[in-house]
């Protein structure tokens, strides 16, 4: 792959990754190193990337996946499983919540630092529970519990806020 | 659809978001879950909040978000030079081949204008020793401390021509190259000049014997006609040559019991 190919097919990835990692609960600093790594070895490695189109972007998506898990692993959750506190829902009006987008990513934020990252690494990395595991250090059973109680703690004040 | 099967899918589809409030979940359960709530026209109620919810939580692969500018200008720059990073290594690796190229045609270049100067010189020059003109066959003399011991006169090296005594009866001497002046060896200065036989054929000495004479007069040899009195010359110096070596084997053996005399002590 030359270098003007790479330009093209590769580097245009950069802001979804961004993005990606942005959604999986990165700040965007470290956000922005994870892409550049990724880009960087993405070059070091083009002879491997796939020609096929969606084959490419796959590949690179998972290539900047497990950057991403390997920053998750540098940082231990502040908080265990057994020892969350919830932090109160905020209170505003349905005019700040008028995008559902945003208003679902305010509601993840809110949420304790467990449940919020093993969210975002189940919802936004696509991570499945093995690796959200071996992505924090935690049991399997302790991963299944914080998933749980995030997305039933999100299903209550979702329709709280939708009502 | 009916109302039948809208009914088994409502019944699957809350049983799948039962095990995905309580934490389950891969990839196949979640797509199923999207696969339902697109397929099913009039949700229940309680299961709209449901889907908004679960749509906004699944990753969305199309979205991008632009990067800070500082950001965008560090990536640029670091792929930058990772591009003329890898153009400059590939050039030093494209460098060498071509030296090494033009090395070696220099070097097959050389061996072949060597070996072409090696086949020329020699052909011109000739393989086989060139063979000395008639009557001036190559010899050496040997000087001894000795002044009794006669110089020994060593043959040249032999040639194909078979030695025969001239028809005039003379025997030739085997002489220096034609260019050099021969030096009389001392045998000569008692005996006067004797000449033996040379290595070329006999014809090759069929000159006039005044011609010979007086070439050989130039260089102070004397002629012997006589074919007695050149033999009789002839043995006086070998024998004088025997003993001559005869005396060399005596003052080696003594030098050698003194040597090894010496060693016992």
């Amino acid at each position: 792959m030359t270098e003007k190919e790479f330009r093209q097919r590769v580097m245009s990835l950069h802001r979804l990754m961004y993005g990606m990692a942005l959604r999986m609960g990165m700040p965007p600093d470290d956000a922005a190193d994870a892409v550049q790594d990724t880009q960087l070895k993405l070059w070091r490695l083009r002879h491997g990337i796939p020609d096929d189109p969606d084959e490419l972007r796959l590949y690179c998506l998972k290539a900047f996946r497990n950057s991403c898990i390997s920053w998750f692993r540098r940082q231990h959750p502040e908080e265990s499983a057994d020892s969350l506190s919830d932090t109160p829902s905020p209170s505003a009006s349905d005019a700040e919540y008028r995008d559902t987008r945003a208003a679902i990513e305010r509601l993840i934020d809110s949420l304790p630092e467990g449940q919020r990252t093993a969210i975002r690494l189940s919802s936004f990395g696509g991570l499945d529970n093995n690796e959200i595991a071996a992505t924090t250090g935690l049991s399997e059973a302790n991963v299944r519990q914080l998933l749980s109680r995030g997305r039933r703690k999100l299903r209550e004040r979702w329709r709280m806020i939708s009502d | 659809m009916n109302d039948k099967e809208r009914h088994k899918l409502i019944g699957e589809l809350r049983e799948l978001l039962e095990s995905w409030y309580s934490g389950e979940g891969d990839g196949t359960l979640e797509r199923r879950i999207d696969e339902l709530f697109r397929c099913i026209d009039e949700l229940p109620a309680d299961l709209r909040a449901d889907r908004e919810l679960f749509a906004a939580m699944q990753q969305e692969a199309g979205e991008e978000v632009p990067m800070a500018p500082d950001a965008e200008r560090r990536l640029e720059a670091a792929m930058s030079a990772a591009f003329r990073e890898d153009s400059a290594t590939r050039q030093r690796k494209l460098r060498f081949p071509r030296i090494a190229i033009a090395i070696s045609a220099a070097a097959c270049m050389l061996i072949i204008l060597s070996a072409v100067t090696f086949l020329f010189r020699d052909d011109h020059a000739g393989i086989a020793p060139s063979r000395p003109a008639p009557g001036m066959a190559t010899a050496s003399t040997v000087e001894t401390d000795d002044s009794t011991t006669p110089a020994p006169i060593l043959p040249a090296r032999p040639l194909e021509a078979h030695a025969e005594v001239p028809r005039h009866g003379k025997a030739i001497t085997p002489n220096t190259p034609a260019n050099a002046t021969p030096v009389p060896s001392k045998a000569d200065a008692q005996t006067d000049s004797v000449i033996t036989p040379a290595y070329p054929s006999a014809e090759d000495y069929i000159i006039s014997l005044s011609e010979e004479e007086e070439l050989l007069a130039e260089e102070n040899y004397r002629v012997v006609v006589d074919e007695r009195e050149a033999n009789s010359i002839i043995s006086s110096i070998f024998s004088r040559i025997d003993e001559s070596i005869d005396r060399q084997h005596l003052q080696e053996n003594s030098i050698r019991n003194e040597y090894s005399h010496h060693t016992k002590l």
